[in-house]
């Protein structure tokens, strides 16, 4: 018996994050092999093309790496996916493509719903609807719109993100203020570069914003369609494991029946679990007793 | 089409979730589709209530389709994925913002770490449903409250809505339910005890059935109060066709098949503002009355009853009108629909 091979038809040295990409991929069970993409051995089940690789073989899904020029329209148009690292593409691809992050949020980051936050607020004497704000001028916490705000040190932003009712934010700190589900403001250039319409408001007026937070944090509706929105933004197209378990989905290979861990492993991913979490222990310790080898077998060619 | 019906199934307790499910069962088979209900046991307590999610992550469903209707089922994985859902783990969400005594869900780390999870996991499995419908607005609502999320209300006949029918309209004020705490059965015993004389006849049982019967002694209206515990079907239809007035008020209902059983025997139902579901049926001084919850009115509405039949069978009437076009012919259309 073999566990499900994915072939490599590369025809330059693949970016670093497809390489990240791949390594996630032999984490889920599947070999990944570009010596059986020489036609050697037995046949994969799928491949990952990249520009100027070997054509794949009809009827055999495959993956394809956006070429940055000269893209194959041809065989994009026939893959099963689409990899990309370019949020505008990805939007313009649709259903087809899958993001192959540039930037992954801190792991630690773990989002919080807001009307966790409000009973989180309300048993450590916060005040109810506190914002924060993040911009070149560092790090602010309002304890309510009407006060001035105040300097928060770096290691109280996380804590502060995380308790808040709305933030804003601009640039890279969007997707730290989203993996914590913080209901956010932002400008219309970060919203864009983060594919994040959806998931904040978008204020062009800088003195706008902190209105527009206000707003935002005192309607539970909105806040909890844009907590939502975000935390599915940053779990889907900013996780390098949730792309991997759905490369392999769309190429139709399952975690295999080889490895019935496997398949829970691909269950937590699909929720962002992080690998030492509480549930994620709780779980390898009801399955300790099974006689199943945890560690996949990594990949032919590639190494850690 | 082969269509799985996804229920949880907390061993020995039968309700209203699980008549739902079993009427679905026999909506789909009746439009001429293959189906069965598939229940996985759950437990309610916060520190197990991940477990039966997880398994349901696991299973492997072969159908054409599934139809996930409570919480945890609805964690099922299936390309065509529908949920019509009953309720989410409420302890975790508007019980614990109550702080409702059947909510396990404080404010302590454990359980709002827990509650964020369920409700983060919540937001992935439910988000996945190709289709996502409610059983009434008041489920929509903490939907789009605590989740973002938008559902679609799809109400649905009460069982026994082919059998119920009007009736005289006697002297008491008829109340069908499970005697828990979320029912809210002493409030039968204190409407009475402010109402000038009407009897009163609850039928159901539960936990609290014995501390029911001590109230009404003691407040001395246990000559007027009828507690005939559980009653099969055929008792049940002829106490609503009998009845001159239901009093349905329970704390934040889901849906209610009370409410809806006693428009279709013909009879107003008498309720409170807090009451939830209840309310999408029941409209002050057309279908019911609605009150503020206390003693005083709730008695205040049984008297006004009483002594004026002629409006029982006026809001009755309303509300059987109201509830004509239920079916579930349609409701199984939009639950298969392209």
């Amino acid at each position: 018996m073999s566990l499900p091979r994915l072939g490599l038809l590369v025809g330059t040295d693949p970016p670093a994050r497809l390489r990240l990409l791949l390594m996630a991929v032999s984490d889920r069970v599947c070999a990944v092999d570009a010596l059986r993409a020489s036609g050697a051995g037995p046949a994969p089940a799928a491949y990952l093309w990249t520009s100027g690789g070997p054509v794949p073989p009809a009827g055999v899904p495959y993956a394809a790496w956006l070429p940055e020029v000269d893209a194959d329209t041809d065989l994009l148009d026939a893959a099963a996916v689409i990899l990309t690292d370019d949020v505008a593409a990805a939007d313009r691809i649709g259903r087809q493509a899958l993001m192959v992050p540039a930037s992954a949020p801190d792991p630690a980051a773990t989002p919080v719903p807001p009307f966790v936050r409000r009973r989180l607020r309300a048993a450590r004497g916060l005040p109810d609807t506190p914002l924060v704000r993040g911009d070149a001028a560092g790090w602010h916490w309002y304890p309510n719109s009407a006060d001035g705000g105040l300097a928060l040190d770096d290691d109280a932003v996380d804590a502060a993100i995380a308790v808040a009712a709305a933030a804003v934010t601009t640039g890279a700190a969007l997707l730290r203020v989203l993996a914590w589900g913080t209901p956010c403001v932002t400008d219309p250039a970060s919203a864009e570069a983060l594919g994040a319409g959806a998931a904040a408001v978008v204020v062009t007026d800088p003195d706008d914003r902190l209105a527009a937070a206000a707003a935002l944090a005192a309607d539970p509706r909105a806040a909890a369609r844009h907590h939502a929105a975000g935390t599915r933004l940053v779990r889907t197209r900013h996780n390098l494991r949730w792309s991997a378990a759905e490369m392999l989905r769309r190429l139709r290979l399952p975690p295999s029946s080889l490895s019935p861990i496997a398949t829970v492993v691909s269950g937590l991913d699909e929720f962002g679990m992080p690998e030492g979490s509480p549930f994620a222990r709780r779980i390898r310790a009801h399955l300790a007793a099974l006689p199943i080898h945890a560690d996949p077998p990594h990949a032919a060619g590639w190494t850690r | 089409m082969d269509v799985l019906v996804c229920g949880a199934q907390k061993p020995f307790m039968t309700g209203g979730a699980e008549q739902h499910q079993d009427n679905l069962v026999t909506a789909l088979r009746a439009a001429g589709h293959r189906a069965e209900v598939v229940r996985v046991p759950v437990a309610w307590e916060k520190d197990r209530i991940f477990e039966a999610a997880m398994a349901w992550r696991l299973l492997p469903l072969d159908a054409d389709v599934i139809i996930a209707t409570n919480f945890p089922s609805y964690f099922a994985r299936h390309p065509r994925k529908v949920v019509w859902l009953f309720h989410q783990h409420r302890a975790a969400y508007d019980g614990a913002d109550a702080q409702a005594d059947w909510s396990d869900f404080g404010t302590d780390d454990t359980a709002l770490e827990a509650q964020r999870l369920i409700t983060e996991w919540d937001n992935v499995v439910l988000g996945e449903a190709t289709r996502l419908f409610s059983t009434s607005g008041v489920i929509a609502d903490r939907l789009a409250r605590y989740n973002g999320l938008v559902a679609t209300p799809l109400y649905h006949p009460p069982p026994l809505a082919d059998r119920l029918h009007e009736g005289d309209f006697g002297d008491y004020v008829l109340s069908v339910a499970r005697f828990d705490s979320n029912k809210r059965p002493d409030l039968v015993v204190d409407a009475l005890a402010q109402s000038g004389g009407i009897r009163a006849i609850a039928a159901g049982r539960g936990v609290l059935q014995h501390h029911v019967r001590h109230r009404a002694k003691a407040a001395g209206v246990a000559d007027r109060l009828e507690l005939p515990g559980f009653v099969d079907d055929d008792t049940v239809i002829e106490l609503f066709a009998g009845a001159r007035a239901v009093l349905y008020a329970p704390l934040d209902e889901d849906y209610g098949y009370t409410t809806l059983q006693a428009f279709l025997a013909g009879k107003p139902v008498v309720t409170a503002t807090d009451s939830g579901g209840v309310l999408e049926w029941v409209e002050d001084g057309v279908t019911g009355l609605v009150t503020d919850g206390s003693p005083r009115e709730l008695g205040a509405a049984f008297d006004r009853l009483a002594a004026d039949p002629a409006l029982a069978r006026r809001l009755g009437s309303a509300g059987r009108e109201r509830v004509r076009g239920l079916a579930w012919a349609p409701i199984v259309d939009r639950l298969l629909a392209p």
